[in-house]
């Protein structure tokens, strides 16, 4: 990918707010966020901020984006620099301000993070279940739900992308898609075992 | 359609597509909805409209997160595996991978191996062939793992990375039988490492 900061339409459609624009950024830049939110990041004097937990990862990278899609944000943003660091100064500042909120301790290493009490936090009977059935469904996936896995699930990518990576259209992806989840909904239910929807 | 828990299931823990695209739609919305434009001045300079206003914007700003979630989640014991460079699931051999957890109720032990996309032969990280195996007390604050992975000890290629966090030491054997009633959690991770 080129660099933002040569990318003229894509520039003036960002700091216009055009929803394409949006969309774009968003798109090259969401896994590198959700990365930062999820596993923290080094901080130059104090150590590793370990991110949040799994439960709150979408809701902060929501965050993280919503800050930068606001008009002031747009504005302030300097588009002779590359937007990755902008981003990732934000999102630093999303994590900072949930631990500081959360009043997590934010130590040296991650290994000492532990003075948050632990409460009865037995993982729910089944998940681990739901977890072995779902890899043992994966595994056995014929080549085009496969492909259409990786792409949605594993890399993320949007309905766009994928339609693209695959050469297809999107409808053939949401077709797929809802075949993929039938099959993982049934094959559950095969195993007995039930998914809150 | 909305993400739901067969998303959870089938990303392996971490955002889908789907999810993505929700998460987009809900930024632009928050984005969005800061603007303080001459209705929405007038709405709340009355102070039931104001209320009615708020309970519909508190709920609408909350559904997205809401839906995310599976019923019933608390915390819960969560492994994350990821490469620690420039992408998450793709690896530079410079890179490390990371192993993170959460929700842990005991203390507890990791394990983890890597199996090759190409049928190849399976690689322990941990237990080491020493027997040692990276360690977490007890504590519901997410933790990166200090031991990590250095990708350029795979070769380039596709991986399955397996983790297992068990609340004993687990050998070789145990890990890899289906299932033990010391095992915490399980995550498996498509990785793929550069040349």
């Amino acid at each position: 990918m080129s660099p933002f900061r040569t990318q003229r339409e894509l520039i003036d459609g960002f700091r216009s707010g055009t929803r394409e624009a949006l969309e774009a950024v968003y798109w090259s830049h969401v896994d590198r966020v959700e990365r930062i939110v999820c596993f923290g990041f080094q901080q130059r004097e104090s150590g590793r901020l370990p991110g949040v937990p799994a439960a709150e990862v979408p809701d902060l990278v929501q965050e993280v984006f919503a800050r930068l899609f606001r008009e002031s944000t747009r504005q302030a943003f300097d588009p002779s620099h590359e937007l990755a660091p902008y981003l990732a100064a934000i999102a630093r500042n999303v994590v900072i301000d949930w631990a500081r909120k959360h009043r997590h301790e934010i130590v040296e290493t991650a290994g000492d993070v532990d003075d948050v009490a632990a409460a009865a936090d037995v993982p729910e009977a089944n998940d681990d279940e739901l977890i072995r059935e779902t890899e043992r469904y994966l595994a056995t996936l014929p080549s085009d739900l496969a492909a259409l896995h990786e792409q949605r699930y594993v890399l993320g990518r949007s309905q766009e992308e994928a339609a693209r990576a695959l050469g297809l259209t999107r409808q053939n992806v949401r077709t797929l898609e809802t075949k993929l989840r039938r099959g993982l909904e049934q094959a559950l239910r095969r195993a007995r075992l039930s998914v809150e929807r | 359609m909305r993400p739901d828990s067969l998303d959870r299931l089938l990303a392996r823990g971490r955002l889908s597509g789907r999810e993505r695209e929700a998460i987009f739609e809900g930024a632009l919305r928050d984005a969005r909805g800061r603007r303080w434009t001459l209705p929405r001045l007038l709405i709340w300079a009355s102070p039931a409209a104001a209320c009615a206003v708020a309970l519909a914007l508190f709920l609408g700003a909350r559904a997205p997160a809401d839906h995310l979630r599976a019923k019933g989640e608390g915390p819960r014991v969560r492994l994350g595996v990821e490469c620690g460079g420039e992408s998450s699931s793709r690896c530079a051999s410079t890179d490390k991978i990371l192993f993170r957890v959460e929700g842990v109720p005991t203390k507890a032990y990791l394990s983890a191996y890597a199996e090759p996309g190409d049928a190849g032969e399976r690689v322990w990280f941990f237990p080491t062939a020493e027997g040692t195996a990276p360690e977490v007390e007890a504590g519901e604050a997410p933790r990166i793992f200090d031991r990590a992975v250095a990708a350029r000890s795979l070769r380039a290629g596709a991986y399955q990375i397996h983790a297992l966090l068990a609340s004993r030491r687990l050998s070789r054997e145990e890990i890899l039988a289906a299932s033990d009633e010391s095992i915490l959690a399980r995550q498996t991770t498509r990785l793929e490492v550069g040349p």
